[in-house]
């Protein structure tokens, strides 16, 4: 996973964001992304046909250092990065697709500003507005 | 000529072994009319409760803390959040 982590790296296909531990560089938890785009078919939201976002591919916990809220803190570093990202090359959506087992958590337990957005068969696709969230940091 | 289901089995694991974890390759997202209307809604609101507004704010604040802490932060600091 390492390896390809930075192959992808490497070839600007995505940024991983990791948490290591201090003393053995351990990772603990991760998290990658991407740009990537909203296609709204024939329609047009705001004048345009693709919404440009920022894609949350992968996070990961180790399971050793469930419950100690890495996920969260993953999640404010793709918030920031996206944001900073979103200052030079335009994107409007934080957008991550999560199974439906974690749904609940990124909307009820933990309130991290998600809005939902669709369910399919076996995950479900929420977003955070980075302008909603840039205007909301004062 | 013709494919066993041994071999097809045998190619569907090579393929898989090909894909790019860190890629979901689920088919793309195309929004329907309805979406489209949702989401215009949902962008052109500028309200947000006070818990989201709180959360916004905590992770400006743990970023820059981690920041000025050069990437460096206890694990007990992370269960603060």
């Amino acid at each position: 996973m390492n390896n390809l982590a930075l192959l992808n790296q490497e070839r600007k296909l995505s940024k991983t964001y990791t948490f290591c531990l201090k003393d053995s560089n351990k990772i603990i938890a991760f998290l990658t992304l991407s740009a990537s785009q909203l296609n709204t078919g024939d329609a047009r939201i705001f004048g345009i046909d693709k919404v440009p976002i920022v894609l949350l591919g992968r996070l990961g916990v180790d399971n050793n250092y469930k419950n100690k809220k890495l996920g969260i803190a993953l999640i404010n570093i793709a918030l920031e990065k996206s944001l900073e990202a979103s200052k030079i090359i335009a994107c409007r959506l934080l957008l991550v697709e999560t199974t439906l087992d974690i749904k609940s958590y990124y909307l009820e337990k933990v309130n991290m500003g998600f809005e939902w957005f669709r369910d399919r068969k076996n995950s479900s696709i929420l977003f955070i507005d980075l302008k909603k969230y840039e205007e909301n940091l004062q | 000529m013709m494919t066993t289901p041994e071999e097809k089995e045998v190619k569907k694991e090579e393929k898989a072994s090909e894909e790019n974890f860190f890629f979901d390759d689920s088919e793309e997202i195309i929004l329907t009319e309805q979406e489209i209307q949702d989401l215009e809604t949902k962008l052109e609101n500028k309200e947000i409760d006070d818990k989201t507004r709180s959360f916004f704010k905590s992770s400006r604040q743990f970023f820059k803390k981690l920041e000025e802490n050069k990437y460096l932060i206890a694990l007990e600091e992370i269960e603060k959040l």
